[in-house]
């Protein structure tokens, strides 16, 4: 047990110069909100990463043989 | 290069080579001790003053002192009367200075009684019989069941009370002098284990006009008195290869003062000493009126409104009157603080000091307000403070 903490003397009061718990609270909510969709920790950022390859891939076709050689590659079926 | 001559740690101002503040390690690895500072020893005489240095021993927490012995009236008795000053104002002045601090401690004996009974809620004066301005009293008295005020046969030597017949009276009292501010946490306890620590206990006692109101023209009077000085500290651990203590950053003051001039209505008795760093843990006054001066009692009768205040016009805490203000008191430490002594307490410290105390950084011209309802005869006020304030180099 401390002085400070007993009778309060030299105790030190909040820091008004760096943000409040609630400030960082919500400009923490507004990041998550928009940036946590790139963050590599968030499933939601793979499951996009899946959907565009696989959309991606519709309109991509190509195809690759290994005997006679013949390479091929289309970016558009039309 | 490392500087192999660095200077040790200091601590309250005493070099402390090797010793970590660390106090739940201190705590559990302390002992308490309780060893004389000075044995029953005869003072030199009424007036006089004592002095002694204590051991370095420890952290100390607090002194328990003494007083015991006789005082005889031969002769006729007559018209004999103990002043208010008889019993605890035996000792006018106790005085403690430690590691460079002069007055830590510079209080009288009431002082320190009435500290006491504020601090210490397991003290209880109820049903202990005094006799108190001629008559007697069962509770408010400040008296413990170990104090013997001066009896002999059926007659007592008591504040304010005539001595009805000539004979040896014995009396034996006992003080606590509160070097920590709190005796759990030793907050405020004074190092003293280190031969540079310089610990000296200096008591002035009263003189005989101060403790007999009236003297019969045909009485004698002679006193023998004794004294004896306990010092209670805990010993410094080592754990770890260092040696611990507890939070010693600060230093406990207990003083009191006297103030004369008052008169009917307000009147306004600042605090001494007021200053940054500084925390304020209780404060106190009496006002004493008569020819014999006799404290007035914290009724709605001889007080209106009663408040402390600083700055300007601020008063955070306004009772309407004395008996308010008394009562308010009896909650909060548990006795008659009051009632026959008179003594008006703001206490910050009993129920939550680090929410209640006062900040004498942020409270300039602090001071007592009282409003007298008569106008006193020779009205004067003693008055008291408890403060903590930072140790010259905190450890």
């Amino acid at each position: 047990m401390y002085a400070s903490e007993m009778f309060g003397i030299g105790a030190q009061g909040p820091s008004y110069g760096v943000a409040a718990p609630t400030q960082a609270m919500g400009s923490g909510m507004l990041d998550g909100g928009w940036r946590s969709l790139l963050d590599p920790d968030n499933p939601l950022m793979w499951f996009g990463v899946v959907l565009l390859v696989t959309v991606g891939a519709a309109g991509v076709a190509g195809s690759i043989r290994l005997g006679k050689a013949k390479l091929s590659a289309s970016l558009d079926k039309e | 290069m490392p500087n192999a001559t660095s200077a040790a740690p200091m601590i309250q101002g005493v070099s402390a080579p090797n010793v970590v503040v660390a106090p739940e390690a201190f705590y559990a690895g302390t002992r308490r001790m309780r060893f004389q500072a000075k044995g029953l020893t005869a003072i030199q005489g009424l007036g006089s003053t004592e002095s002694v240095q204590l051991n370095q021993t420890g952290v100390l927490a607090g002194i328990e002192l003494r007083v015991q012995g006789t005082l005889t009236f031969g002769g006729t008795i007559g018209t004999t009367t103990m002043s208010a000053e008889w019993p605890f104002n035996l000792p006018q002045a106790v005085k403690l200075s430690a590691n460079g601090q002069s007055n830590l401690i510079n209080a009288k004996g009431l002082t320190l009684r009435a500290y006491e009974f504020m601090a210490n809620p397991k003290l209880d004066d109820s049903g202990i019989s005094q006799q108190f301005n001629g008559a007697a009293v069962v509770t408010g008295t400040l008296s413990i069941p170990s104090d013997l005020w001066g009896t002999t046969g059926g007659n007592f030597t008591a504040p304010l009370t005539n001595v009805a017949a000539t004979g040896t009276y014995t009396f034996d009292i006992t003080f606590w002098v509160p070097v920590a501010a709190d005796p759990v946490y030793l907050i405020g306890s004074v190092y003293a284990q280190s031969t540079a620590t310089n610990l000296s206990l200096d008591i002035t006692w009263a003189t005989q006009n101060q403790l007999l109101a009236a003297l019969g023209g045909a009485a004698t009077f002679a006193s023998a008195i004794n004294w004896q000085a306990t010092q209670v500290a805990y010993s410094i651990p080592n754990v770890g290869g260092r040696y611990v203590v507890p939070d010693l950053s600060t230093f406990h003051q207990l003083t009191d003062f006297r103030q004369s001039g008052l008169g009917q209505g307000q009147n306004f008795v600042p605090l001494p000493g007021v200053g940054t760093g500084r925390q304020l843990l209780r404060t106190w006054f009496q006002v004493y009126s008569g020819a014999t001066p006799a404290p007035l009692a914290l009724t709605a009768t001889n007080y209106a409104q009663i408040d402390w205040a600083f700055g300007g016009s601020d008063t955070p805490e306004v009772y309407p009157n004395g008996t308010m203000l008394r009562a308010e008191q009896i909650r909060v430490s548990g006795v008659d603080l009051g009632g026959n002594w008179g003594i008006a307490l703001h206490d910050f410290a009993s129920q939550f000091a680090a929410r209640d105390a006062v900040d004498e950084g942020a409270t300039s011209n602090l001071r007592h307000e009282f409003n007298l309802v008569n106008a006193p005869t020779s009205g004067y006020c003693i008055a008291a403070q408890e403060t903590l304030f930072a140790a010259p180099v905190g450890a």
